[in-house]
């Protein structure tokens, strides 16, 4: 450092005055706000005095007793006038009460009158009623003798139809399968005929045993053309080149005879078994 | 607790290691700042003297009349001058000996080319090396009184039952002034230690080129 004062000694007082100017600007930078808030003229202080809490108590304390103190006496003042007033209207009480008594009596006499008329009328309601419900009862009856009869008609109409839907469910079932068995009948000739179509053409391998037997899975197109690379070995024989042969016997064979229309649908994916015994 | 967190309240407050990494600091960073002025000049007059060299060196003038003015002008020529006067000085001084070997004159020549020019170079890269050791240090320094400051005021932390924000905050604070310090005096450094390092590579790649085709001139000259 000393050495380069010697040297260059206007780099280091560059250097130096560069650090000065980066503190002083960072000193000045953080108490910038300082001086707005010195030049404000205090702000206005609460008068406040120390008091004792003890004291302050106390006075409060008899303040309140004094307040409960002429609370009371005021509410007995109020408690004679209310005593007084009360005697009043006991008095006024008992002499409206005579007057009420006297008119109750009479409103009895005229009730009592008024009930017995009532009893009779009441009387020769309730044997009227019990006429009629007699009647009533015996209508009712009837309707629901009728009713039953129509029930019971209905009934056996409906478990009629439910027979015969049944009898024509179970023909139409039986058709079906029928017409099922038809089919696997149809299916299973053309697969016989597709199995003697490939074994013409198929070149087995010399010396492969009787027990080599091997899966393949034909893909078709309606007409019997075999998909390009759509024949594929399920289940392989152990033999690579029993397999290898079936599966050109397959490609040669094409097209195989197949049925159209619905019956097509089962050979779209067709699983063929060959054993060299045949 | 004091809520005055300036930074001068923070570092006259800071414990004494703090203190002392912080000064280390500002020294490294006055130091490098002072490297960084130095080599600026240093180069900046290099890479000028080696322009107005070149100038000369090819307005196609006397060879012998360029190194008369060179010893004229006196001795305090660097850079491409220098390496000139060394070289032309050395061919001339096996020439007026007798030395009459084209092949030998030339590497004579440039063998002292070479000397002069490790000798600028070296003077070029001068200081460079401590700016380079300022730069990748002084963050470690600063880390360093930093880990300190937080140590001490997490000590002080676990000898108060409740421990508030208020208490832990001044300490890191003034801890972590030491790392912005020695990150404020690693950066420049840093910059310009690269900046340097590579206007000195290219001066040597010029110095190179000159010495290069002086020799060539020289043994044109020495053949004929």
């Amino acid at each position: 450092m000393l050495a380069m004062l010697k040297r260059s000694p206007v780099a280091v007082f560059l250097a130096v005055a560069l650090h000065l100017l980066i503190v002083f600007f960072l000193i000045f930078g953080m108490e910038w706000e300082l001086f707005p808030q010195q030049e404000k003229p205090p702000v206005e202080v609460v008068q406040a005095h120390a008091v004792d809490m003890d004291k302050l108590r106390q006075v409060e304390a008899e303040e309140k007793a004094k307040a409960r103190k002429m609370k009371e006496q005021q509410a007995k003042k109020q408690k004679r006038a209310e005593e007084k007033k009360r005697l009043a209207a006991l008095e006024k009480k008992r002499k409206a009460d005579a007057v009420a008594k006297r008119k109750v009596d009479a409103k009895k006499k005229a009730e009592v009158e008024a009930k017995r008329k009532a009893e009779v009328k009441r009387k020769a309601a309730a044997k009227r009623k019990a006429e009629e419900k007699r009647k009533a009862d015996a209508i009712a009856k009837k309707k629901a003798e009728e009713k039953r009869k129509a029930d019971a008609k209905r009934q056996a109409e409906l478990a009629a139809k439910r027979e015969a839907a049944a009898r024509a469910e179970r023909e139409r079932a039986l058709q079906d399968q029928l017409a099922a068995e038809q089919n696997a009948r149809e299916t299973d000739r053309y697969v016989a005929v597709i199995r003697q179509q490939i074994e013409r053409k198929w070149l087995r391998p010399a010396q492969t045993g009787e027990q080599l037997s091997c899966e393949v899975q034909v893909r078709l197109i309606p007409g019997g053309d075999v998909v390009p690379g759509g024949v594929s070995i399920v289940k392989s024989s152990g033999n690579a080149a029993f397999d290898r042969s079936v599966e050109a016997a397959v490609y040669k064979a094409a097209p195989l005879q197949v049925p159209s229309g619905g019956l097509f649908e089962s050979f779209r994916n067709l699983r063929l078994n060959f054993k060299p015994s045949k | 607790m004091s809520t005055d967190l300036s930074i001068t309240h923070l570092i006259l407050n800071a414990s004494i290691v703090v203190q002392l990494v912080i000064g280390l600091l500002v020294f490294a960073s006055v130091m490098s700042w002072s490297m960084i002025f130095d080599r600026r000049r240093v180069l900046r007059r290099a890479g000028r003297a080696a322009d107005d060299f070149e100038n000369r060196f090819w307005s196609g003038g006397d060879l012998a009349e360029l190194y008369r003015q060179l010893e004229r002008d006196g001795d305090d020529e660097s850079g491409m001058a220098a390496i000139f006067r060394a070289g032309f000085r050395e061919f001339a001084r096996l020439r007026t000996k007798g030395h009459n070997d084209p092949m030998a004159l030339v590497q004579g020549a440039q063998r002292s080319m070479r000397v002069s020019l490790n000798r600028e170079v070296d003077r070029l890269e001068n200081h460079l090396s401590t700016l380079a050791t300022v730069g990748s240090t002084s963050p470690y320094v600063g880390l360093f009184g930093t880990v300190w400051g937080i140590m001490n005021s997490f000590m002080a932390l676990g000898n108060v039952k409740q421990a508030t924000l208020g208490l832990v905050a001044p300490g890191i604070a003034e801890a972590l002034i030491a790392t912005a310090i020695g990150l404020f005096a690693a950066i420049p450094a840093v910059i310009a230690y690269n900046r340097y390092s590579n206007k000195v590579e290219r001066l040597n790649n010029r110095y190179d080129d000159f010495v290069e085709e002086f020799a060539t001139i020289l043994q044109r000259q020495a053949g004929s």
